[in-house]
């Protein structure tokens, strides 16, 4: 008998490891499995919740940085060799900090693509998930826009859009690799994305979007495409709908925001500071920082200082006035946290005023526009706009303001790069729009056969 | 006189004593067992092999017990007359050569003769005989194959050791560590690598509590180990009561640390022409801006030297005490300890204070219980190294024309200062550990054992950062206080049967099966307070805004069974299973089975061998197995998780979002390994070789990817990749002087091993996510491959760099797409020498390590000298071989205040000029010791007393131009760790101590 022992030992050892499999099924602590993640409905609204939550996140100055970089509003970043790249126009694929916002809207995609995959996992009213649809599918839409505008050349770099573009992803695929869409597949489905937003999203929504919110980004996609007749249409129906007022001239503040049409937001209760605008406060506040990373350009400073009565040369400083080291030093965001505006009545006033110009319909609507915007600025009439103003006059003027309003929002590079397509001679910085080192590239993580990098070599 | 009469006295009945010689064929034996049966009295022979027995019993029938591990015990029956002397010289003879040794093999022990796997034994001597920050860095050199490659300067600092090249990527290429039969929590990342360190779980394991260790290298001796030997195994054995009568040991050592190498960083002086030079090669003109808006003027009247301030010369101490007893009833042994040892870093010190008890006892002839018992605390008084600060920062962002202190007397901070970091910051770790366990072993029948083990290794790290407003820079609070408490608690528990059957006279069989029981759980809290106004462990009622982390399980069973038949005492089989169960994975994977199959043949016990006048002994040994290895860390990869946040969200709401990209059908890393290796023994023994082969074909071998960005998530953890190892090992022990007063014997040891990553199922160099990414997973090369853009030369015209491109034309643009395998950081070769010579009582012995061939990648040294650029690193002096004008010939371009001179928008490029062989030799210890003599011994009560000096890493002898060619930076990572050993970034060098050592026993 006992020389068996070690084998009956043996035997029973098997039993029990292939009987007892539960005993190695050991159930995580502290987080949650799919089955008791997704339970109702109210489950989905918090992984919806997460999707804006990681849009505060890439909106909180990083995305917005990454294209001001790229333009003349900015001087050469200081200690920061990765947006140093970016600004010399030699972004390799190894630029950290361009690698993990280009990560950042995808992951919200994610989210929001596995949501609209499960929803049959919970029973719940069909306008309900609706509308969960219809947010995720607007988040998605500025995701996906946000880096087709970074890391592709933009619409219109040739006539048909069959220029490569970025990875849409309407749908989760695993580990698979992907092609890239054509930037013309890019704005389609952007498009439709917003149209499915318009349709199904309320009019009224707290701090998420709102039908509006799909509207304004439309007129911003619209514009962007040069397509002014939607984009006129787009802001208008977002300005005359009654739900926005202009703000004093700084937008970025704590709280309700009066003209934020898609805001993401910085909370504050009486235990917590959850601050939205880390990139924007620690790369530009001046306050606490005797060297700033971002600092503004002399070009841009010179244009706002030579009216001087703008009010909002009050947000740049020159500081080490003489020496070597002068600066300007941006003041608007010396504060510890605030909401983000990412779509607001200024832009859309803007918008509309250029379109209309552009397309030289309503122009005594356009100049009425712009005026209100100057007269903020400026706290009278006398930078007004005759009313005998010419479309391109009034063009004009929305081109300045917009460049002085939308400082450090990421909108310049966008807007240089819009009216090359257009056909306009456009250099920033002394490159041409259109060359290799205006577009960001992959991280070396995505660049493979299949999904083909942009070309390297800057804009020398 | 009352003394006098009383010394009378007592001599009148046992002033009767034996002494003598012990020798065998070699020489004079130390380190034998005297026992005078039924007296209680014994003793240790010393040095030259002498002992001396007193306050025996005259007129009475005695027996002396003479043993020796390895040695066939001698009798002598004696019966002393009132007074006398008696001197008994003694010859001891080997027991069958040394094949009766007793060896560790896990579950158990076999005879050497029995063992058909790769296993080398080191014993107390070899890890305790130098100073080291943790015990496994003193193997190095000492057994073939196993590399060991020493982390850092710090205090504390943990090694890489490989067994036999590296099989993992994703996956721990370390050995399992098992001390007493525990598998330890031996977890390198609890705490990242804050500070530029990662945490050692092993700096807590006392080396004077260590009897033996046992390194397990091929499939037949890992087997039994199934899924978790595929790196290798170290069996770490703690002291137990051995002597029949109480032996006490008293040791204790002091010592002092300095580094290996000094960095040439530049003066001020120095500092300000080089930046001078490169802001007028770039055109510029007036005053250079210098970097932290230090004015031009104010540069020139400071020069400090940062490297002087965050070094010193550290103090090392250690006192070890212990009593060990082994009676028919029971064993015991107790172990007190201290080690305080200082880096030479300003402000780091780790100090281990350890309490053991181990001990047995017979409660009947049939059943015996016993217990390991250890408590540890580590304290370790850290300080920011690497990039982190301290001599990282004196050797890249402190530059000499920033001052410590304003005029004012307060701290400068317009830039790098690791003087008031590391005076303002109060860091503290301090581990508790208790690795223990009980046995209970039932003898129901001859040769039948039941054991039973049950064992807790107990770890509780508590890190403590206090960072008052002045180093913050605040005014809304006084500092900012924060504790994180990490506790692991590691069950397990095992059964074992063993069955030691002789089948008749010519055929013994021995079997073994068992079950085992594994649960390791981790978790822990932090705690944050801005009043505190000092770290926690001085402000413990101030604990306030506990959080606690995520808790962790994993489950571990197993069952295995080892057959080992050996026939006429020369032909040995062995055959092992071992079926593993993990939580780990998934239903269907679940599951693993590990069997392996060995043989070995002692030829020398055919007839034909019996008179060979050369071998005297000769064992030819091979092997066949299959081991694997389970995912890191104890959380699922294998199925979704999701998260959520109730208490920030987002807009006040909470959050629930994935964690993870399930893997449903991940499965164990495994290798298949086949080994070959024969020893010998030659002239009596007088040289002993062995030399072995092995190959080792590791599949599904985890990769954890980076996934593209568009796929959501940053990684994805999945058996992507294949590897195979081979390599060749040769160990020679020679006695070359086997003198009665004199004798030298030396050891040698060299391995090579080649590795290549076969497969990496479709993915770029890129694949491999996460970590500090020094080297790069390249189809068809080996793990740790430095995939880098090629440096040309110095263009002598321009002075700007010269690349390659992927074609190998030259080029000015440096483009990370024409990086190409260009060199690896395993090596071509590793081993060590190891000379032990003794003239009477006096001993000399130094051990050389060497490596041969492999690359070190000098990766901080792109900045050290590369540009001048606005956010300052201060420069070395190799720099001043630079190109100044056109025809210059130089070693680095011409100096620069942008990268773009140099082809980039970024001062971080990797190129192969940071790239060096790794080839060194090192006077890694070098020992002087003397014995007392037993006369001297005797006055002064002792049993045996022994004073030594002895040094490490006095002398090493490389072409590498940076501090140190043996490092290990800090990890990110256990991939990280796997692939970018000999990759130094500010890391510290390693120590050279001298130190001073007393061993008393009695």
């Amino acid at each position: 008998m006992k020389k068996f022992l070690p084998i009956t030992l043996t035997a029973a050892g098997v039993i029990f490891l292939s009987s007892c499999s539960k005993l190695f099924d050991v159930r995580p602590e502290g987080v949650l499995l799919i089955e008791d993640a997704l339970k109702t409905p109210e489950d989905f609204e918090k992984v919806l919740n997460s999707c804006y939550d990681v849009a505060a996140n890439y909106y909180n100055g990083r995305i917005q940085m990454l294209n001001e970089v790229l333009s003349d509003n900015l001087a050469a970043p200081i200690n920061n060799n990765d947006l140093n790249e970016v600004y010399l126009r030699r972004v390799n694929f190894f630029n950290g900090t361009t690698n993990g916002v280009y990560r950042e809207p995808y992951r919200s995609i994610f989210r929001i693509n596995f949501m609209i995959e499960n929803f049959g996992m919970v029973e719940m009213p069909e306008s309900r998930r609706l509308t969960f649809e219809a947010e995720g599918r607007f988040l998605r839409a500025l995701g996906h826009f946000e880096i087709i505008k970074l890391w592709a050349q933009p619409y219109g770099y040739t006539t048909d859009n069959s220029h490569l573009g970025i990875r849409i992803q309407n749908q989760n695929t695993g580990t698979q690799l992907q092609i890239r869409s054509t930037v013309k597949e890019g704005y389609d489905a952007i498009l439709q994305d917003l149209w499915f937003a318009k349709n199904h999203l309320p009019a009224t929504n707290g701090n998420y979007a709102t039908k509006y919110s799909a509207m304004a980004a439309l007129a911003k996609v619209y514009f962007q495409m040069n397509k002014f007749d939607s984009a006129a249409f787009y802001a208008g129906q977002v300005i005359n709908s009654g739900q926005f007022t202009l703000e004093g001239i700084d937008r970025f503040k704590l709280g309700p925001i009066s003209e934020g049409i898609f805001i993401t937001v910085s909370t504050q209760t009486p235990t917590l500071l959850d601050g939205r605008s880390g990139a924007f406060t620690g790369n530009y506040r001046s306050d606490n920082n005797p060297n700033p990373t971002l600092r503004a350009s002399k070009e841009f400073y010179n244009l706002v200082a030579q009216r001087p009565n703008d009010t909002r040369l009050s947000f740049f400083e020159v500081r080490d006035e003489g020496l070597p080291t002068e600066f300007v030093a941006v003041t608007k965001f010396n504060k510890d946290a605030f909401s983000i505006p990412v779509l607001h009545l200024t832009e859309m006033m803007l918008i509309r005023a250029e379109s209309l110009a552009e397309l030289s319909q309503n122009l005594p609507e356009a100049i009425n526009l712009i005026n209100q915007i100057r007269e903020r600025a400026f706290g009278d009439d006398s930078e007004n706009l005759p009313a005998t103003a010419t479309a391109i006059e009034i063009r004009d003027a929305a081109r300045l303001e917009r460049r002085i309003e939308m400082f450090a929002e990421g909108d310049r590079i966008q807007d240089l790069k819009r009216r090359g397509t257009k056909g306009e001679n456009i250099t920033v910085r002394g490159a041409a729009w259109n060359c290799p080192g205006m577009v960001l590239q992959f991280p070396a993580s995505d660049i493979n056969e299949t999904f083909l990098g942009n070309p390297e070599g800057g804009c020398n | 006189m009352v003394f006098l009469l009383i010394t009378c006295f007592t001599s009148g009945i046992y002033a009767q004593a034996i002494k003598g010689k012990i020798s065998d064929k070699s020489g004079p034996l130390p380190g034998v067992n005297v026992l005078v049966e039924g007296t209680g009295k014994g003793a240790v022979s010393d040095m030259d092999g002498s002992y001396e027995v007193r306050g025996l019993p005259a007129n009475t029938n005695l027996t002396v017990v003479y043993s020796f591990v390895g040695y066939r015990t001698e009798r002598r029956p004696i019966n002393l007359k009132p007074g006398q002397t008696l001197e008994i010289n003694i010859t001891m003879a080997e027991e069958i050569s040394r094949l009766d040794e007793v060896v560790v093999v896990g579950y158990g022990v076999q005879r050497r003769r029995d063992v058909t796997g790769s296993v080398v034994k080191l014993g107390a001597k070899e890890v305790t005989d130098m100073p080291t920050p943790s015990f496994e860095t003193a193997i190095q050199g000492k057994a073939a194959g196993v590399q060991i490659i020493t982390g850092s300067g710090l205090a504390g600092s943990g090694s890489v050791v490989r067994i036999r090249g590296i099989a993992s990527i994703s996956g721990s290429g370390d050995p399992l560590y098992v001390v007493d039969g525990i598998p330890i929590t031996q977890d390198f990342f609890i705490k990242g690598n804050a500070g530029a360190m990662n945490n050692n779980p092993l700096a807590v394991l006392n080396p004077g509590d260590i009897e033996s260790i046992e390194i397990l290298k091929d499939a037949s001796a890992t087997g039994i180990f199934g899924s978790r030997g595929a790196n290798g195994v170290i069996l770490i054995t703690t002291k137990r009561g051995k002597t029949p009568d109480w032996t006490f040991n008293f040791s204790t050592r002091v010592g002092t640390s300095s580094p290996v190498a000094r960095p040439n960083m530049l003066s001020g002086p120095e500092f300000l022409q080089m930046y001078k030079e490169a802001w007028i090669n770039d055109g510029k003109v007036g005053v250079p801006v210098l970097p932290g808006g230090i004015k031009w003027e104010d540069a020139q009247n400071i020069n400090t030297n940062w490297v002087d301030e965050v070094i010193r010369v550290g103090v090392k101490q250690r006192y070890d005490l212990s009593a060990g007893r082994q009676t028919n009833k029971y064993d015991f042994f107790a172990g007190i300890s201290f080690d305080g040892n200082q880096s030479y870093l300003t402000g780091n010190n780790y100090d281990r204070s350890s309490i053991r008890l181990n001990g047995g006892y017979n409660i009947t002839s049939k059943l015996k219980i016993s217990a390991n018992l250890s408590l540890i605390e580590g304290i370790n008084n850290r300080v920011d190294e690497g990039w982190a600060g301290g001599l990282g920062a004196a050797m890249s962002t402190a530059l000499p024309i920033y001052p410590i202190r304003n005029p004012d007397g307060s701290y400068f901070i317009g830039g790098t200062n690791p003087v008031r970091l590391r005076e303002l910051k109060e860091w503290r770790t301090r581990e508790l550990r208790s690795i223990s366990g009980i046995t209970l072993t039932y003898n129901p029948a001859k040769n039948l054992y039941i054991n039973l083990n049950t064992n807790y290794d107990y770890m509780n790290l508590v890190e403590d950062i206090y960072e008052p407003a002045e180093l913050l820079l605040v005014t809304d609070r006084v500092g900012d206080s924060r504790r994180f408490t990490n506790i692991i608690n590691n069950w397990n528990t095992f059964l074992t049967a063993t069955y030691d059957w002789k089948v008749n006279e010519k055929n013994r069989l021995n079997i073994m099966a068992g079950l085992e029981f594994q649960e390791q759980a981790r978790g822990g809290m932090s705690y944050f307070s801005t009043v505190a106004g000092a770290p926690f462990w001085k402000a413990r009622d101030m604990l306030d805004n506990r959080q606690d982390f995520t808790p962790e399980k994993s489950r571990f069973g197993s069952v295995f069974s080892r057959i080992n038949f050996t026939n006429q005492e020369k032909y040995i089989v062995q055959g092992v299973i071992r079926a593993d169960a993990s939580s780990k994975f998934g239903p269907d994977n679940r599951v693993g089975f590990f069997p392996s199959v060995s043989g070995g043949w002692i030829v020398s016990e055919e007839a034909f061998m019996k008179y060979n006048p050369v071998i005297n002994f000769m064992k030819v040994k091979a092997s066949y197995g299959i081991a694997g290895v389970a995912p890191p860390g104890n959380r699922d990869l294998w199925r979704s998780s999701f998260g959520i946040d109730s208490v920030r969200g987002y807009n006040g709401q909470p959050i629930l979002f994935p964690l993870l990209l399930e893997n449903p059908t991940l499965k164990w890393e495994t290798s298949q390994i086949f080994d070959a290796g024969v020893e010998m023994g030659l002239w009596e023994d007088r040289i002993t070789t062995e030399f072995s082969y092995y190959y080792k074909y590791s599949t599904d071998v985890f990769l954890n990817v980076s996934l593209p960005g568009y796929a959501g998530f940053d990684n994805f953890f999945d058996n992507l990749a294949t590897i195979y190892n081979q390599g060749v090992e040769w160990v020679v022990k020679s006695k070359n002087i086997a003198k009665q007063n004199f004798s030298w014997t030396t050891e040698f040891n060299i391995a090579r091993n080649w590795n290549k990553i076969t497969d990496i199922s479709g993915f770029n160099e890129e694949a491999v996510s996460g970590g500090t990414n020094d080297t790069r997973v390249v189809l068809g090369y080996p793990v740790g491959t430095n995939f880098l853009v090629r440096f040309s030369h110095v263009d002598p015209a321009t002075g700007r760099p010269v690349y390659l491109d992927i074609n190998g034309e030259p080029t000015f643009e440096w483009n990370p797409a024409n990086r190409v395998p260009a060199g690896r950081v395993l090596p071509d070769a590793i081993g060590g020498v190891t000379n032990i010579l003794r003239y009477k009582n006096y001993d000399l012995s130094f051990l050389f390590v060497f490596t041969i061939g492999g690359n070190i990648y000098d990766s901080s040294s792109k900045r050290q000298l590369g540009t001048f650029d606005s956010d300052g690193w201060n420069h070395r002096t190799d720099q001043f071989d630079r190109w100044r004008k056109p025809g210059d010939v130089a070693t680095y371009p011409r100096l620069t205040t942008t990268p773009e001179t140099y082809g980039t928008g970024t001062p971080w490029i990797n190129t192969t000029l940071w790239l060096h062989d790794a080839s060194y030799a090192r006077l890694r210890n070098l020992t002087i010791g003397y014995t007392l003599p037993q006369e001297a011994a005797r006055k002064l009560k002792v049993r045996n007393a022994r004073i030594y000096f002895t040094g490490t890493n006095l002398l090493t002898f490389t072409r590498f131009i940076g501090l140190d060619p043996e490092i290990a930076r800090d990890f990110e990572n256990v991939t990280d760790r796997n692939m970018s050993v000999n990759i130094t970034f500010l890391t510290p060098p390693q120590e050279k101590t001298f130190n001073l050592g007393i061993d008393i026993s009695f």
